[in-house]
């Protein structure tokens, strides 16, 4: 293994080119797939939020909630949730969010002991509007006070949340029969049962959204393994005939190759700790408008996918190693 | 050491017809013959590093032929020492590591700093093979040939890539490891000046080896 360190140590500039160009791809893969996991937060934080598995919508619905209108009392085997997107206004400034609704005491989403008409927003939803500011739903003048924050954001907007009792005074003022969007508990009923992911995946935009990142980091592994194979097996065909003259004097071809893997190791363990530190420092600087998410696992998978690529270019040219005749391994000796 | 009747041909072309040899302790034998004559290849398979078509090469009674692969790395390693036209040496050693790494998996118990000395490499221990002159770095292939102290030298051409004062340099340490440690060494040479170490020239023509009538 001493071998393999020693050439990385006095072949810095070589392998400096090499480290920086792992560190990139793995950089990248981080990044795009931080971003894409901001986004797909971003789209459903409030409904991944919820301490609850099994969601029943209207069967006219298609898994989404704001297009689910279930006008049946709410059995009292289950949580009615109320899902209603609005364009909510504040002086002349107007700010889109949705209103998610639970009843007061239920455990399943989050602290709702508020007085009717109360709201507690999302922090990204402040900034015009302050704790303690009221605005206007624009369609239908129904007025709530902001009392609080908490976290929680529904296909790329802030989430406000009110008690199931807010519910029902917005839609008595709406002049709509009364409705829940969906009913939450694992009981069987006579509606459209989903699991979580599925109505997460059911928020507008949201598979499309996914289907694009899945595919740029698709891509971006493919061709950023690609690119290091490649380097990889350069690097060790540019080498072959040294390696040849160790072996033809005797040393063991485990010596030869255990440098090689420890190279590959060495440089992709490297650049993956590095990534995961900037992809951290990323996750703190960037903007509170970019949705990003950090997951250490990703890195982890990266990693191992680049180490298995990278070991697998280095050691192809080592089958023309163990062929390789005397002649080729001492470079053109004439007979 | 004994080679009887080596053959060995390039898709049916013959190249070594029956190659007799003795080579005694002490002996160093200089190999001349025509560009194509089949003297590299006589020498891979003296280095076991060529399987001939059929002969028998014996060391001190071993029949090194039926060794199996790991038989002849560890041949390669501590009984057979190789210098090549070019030094050949890890780009990323030092003069010091370049005789550790041969000694790392063998039994040599000797110490390199002394050959190294000897060689008059003292001098440039630390250094990588970039900073030396092209002497040095032949004189740094020759000590690693040596270090573990093997019963046959091998060496192809080793002053090919030399000036005539470091190719004689090389030639007389040959020789005189022969000599003076009861080796036996075998020199492949175009370079008929070098000749004059060597106890006995031998001519390799038509496949066959044969005394030089030149020298």
């Amino acid at each position: 293994m001493y071998l393999g360190f020693k050439e990385i140590w006095r072949q810095k500039r070589k392998f400096s080119l090499i480290f920086v160009i792992t560190l990139l791809i793995v950089l990248l893969s981080t990044l795009i797939t931080g971003l894409a996991d901001g986004l797909a937060y971003d789209n459903g934080a409030s409904l991944r939020e919820l301490e609850v598995d099994t969601f029943h919508l209207a069967e006219d619905a298609e898994g989404q909630l704001t297009r689910s209108f279930i006008e049946s009392p709410t059995p009292e085997t289950f949580t009615p949730l109320g899902v209603k997107p609005m364009t909510l206004v504040h002086g002349t400034k107007k700010q889109d969010a949705t209103l998610f609704t639970l009843p007061a005491d239920s455990d399943i989403g989050p602290e709702l002991a508020l007085a009717v008409g109360e709201v507690i927003v999302d922090p990204s939803f402040l900034g015009d509007v302050q704790i303690g500011d009221t605005v206007k739903d624009f369609a239908t003048g129904y007025t709530f006070t902001i009392v609080g924050t908490t976290d929680g954001r529904y296909s790329h907007a802030p989430v406000i949340w009110a008690s199931s009792d807010t519910w029902q005074a917005y839609q008595s003022t709406s002049g709509q029969p009364a409705y829940v969007s969906a009913w939450l508990g694992k009981d069987t009923s006579s509606l459209e049962t989903l699991t979580k992911q599925q109505v997460v995946e059911a928020v507008p935009g949201y598979t499309a959204e996914q289907g694009t990142f899945t595919m740029m980091r698709g891509f971006l592994l493919f061709i950023g393994a690609f690119i290091l194979t490649a380097f990889f097996y350069m690097l060790t065909l540019q080498k072959l005939p040294e390696l040849g003259i160790l072996k033809a004097i005797g040393i063991r071809s485990r010596l030869i190759g255990t440098a090689l893997v420890s190279q590959v190791m060495v440089i992709v363990l490297i650049a993956s700790i590095l990534a995961a530190a900037l992809t951290s420092i990323v996750t703190i600087i960037v903007p509170d408008g970019i949705p990003f998410r950090f997951d250490i696992g990703n890195v982890f998978v990266y990693s191992a996918i680049m180490s298995g690529l990278s070991l697998f270019g280095m050691l192809l040219p080592l089958w023309k190693l163990r062929k390789l005749d005397a002649a080729d391994a001492l470079g053109g000796i004439g007979q | 050491m004994k080679l009887t009747n080596i053959t060995h041909a390039y898709d049916s072309q013959p190249v070594l017809q029956g190659v007799d040899l003795e080579v005694k302790p002490g002996e160093c034998i200089g190999i001349i013959g025509p560009s194509g004559s089949g003297k590299s290849t006589l020498l891979q398979i003296l280095g076991l590093l060529k399987q001939p078509d059929a002969g028998r090469i014996e060391l001190e009674g071993k029949d090194l032929l039926i060794a199996d692969e790991e038989e002849r790395r560890l041949l390669r390693l501590n009984e057979i020492g190789f210098v090549f036209q070019q030094a050949h040496l890890v780009p990323y050693l030092t003069v010091r590591e370049q005789l550790e790494l041969v000694q790392a998996d063998s039994d040599s118990k000797q110490d390199p700093l002394r050959l190294l000395d000897v060689l008059g490499l003292s001098h440039r221990l630390n250094q990588l093979p970039q900073f030396l002159s092209g002497g040095e770095r032949q004189r740094v292939a020759v000590a690693r040939a040596l270090v573990n102290r093997p019963r046959l030298i091998l060496a192809d051409e080793p002053t090919a890539s030399l000036d005539f004062e470091n190719g004689r340099r090389v030639m007389e340490l040959l020789a005189a490891e022969a000599r003076n440690h009861n080796r036996r060494v075998i020199v492949i040479t175009h370079d008929e000046r070098m000749l004059d170490v060597c106890d006995r020239v031998l001519l390799l023509q038509d496949g066959k080896l044969q005394p030089s009538p030149r020298h």
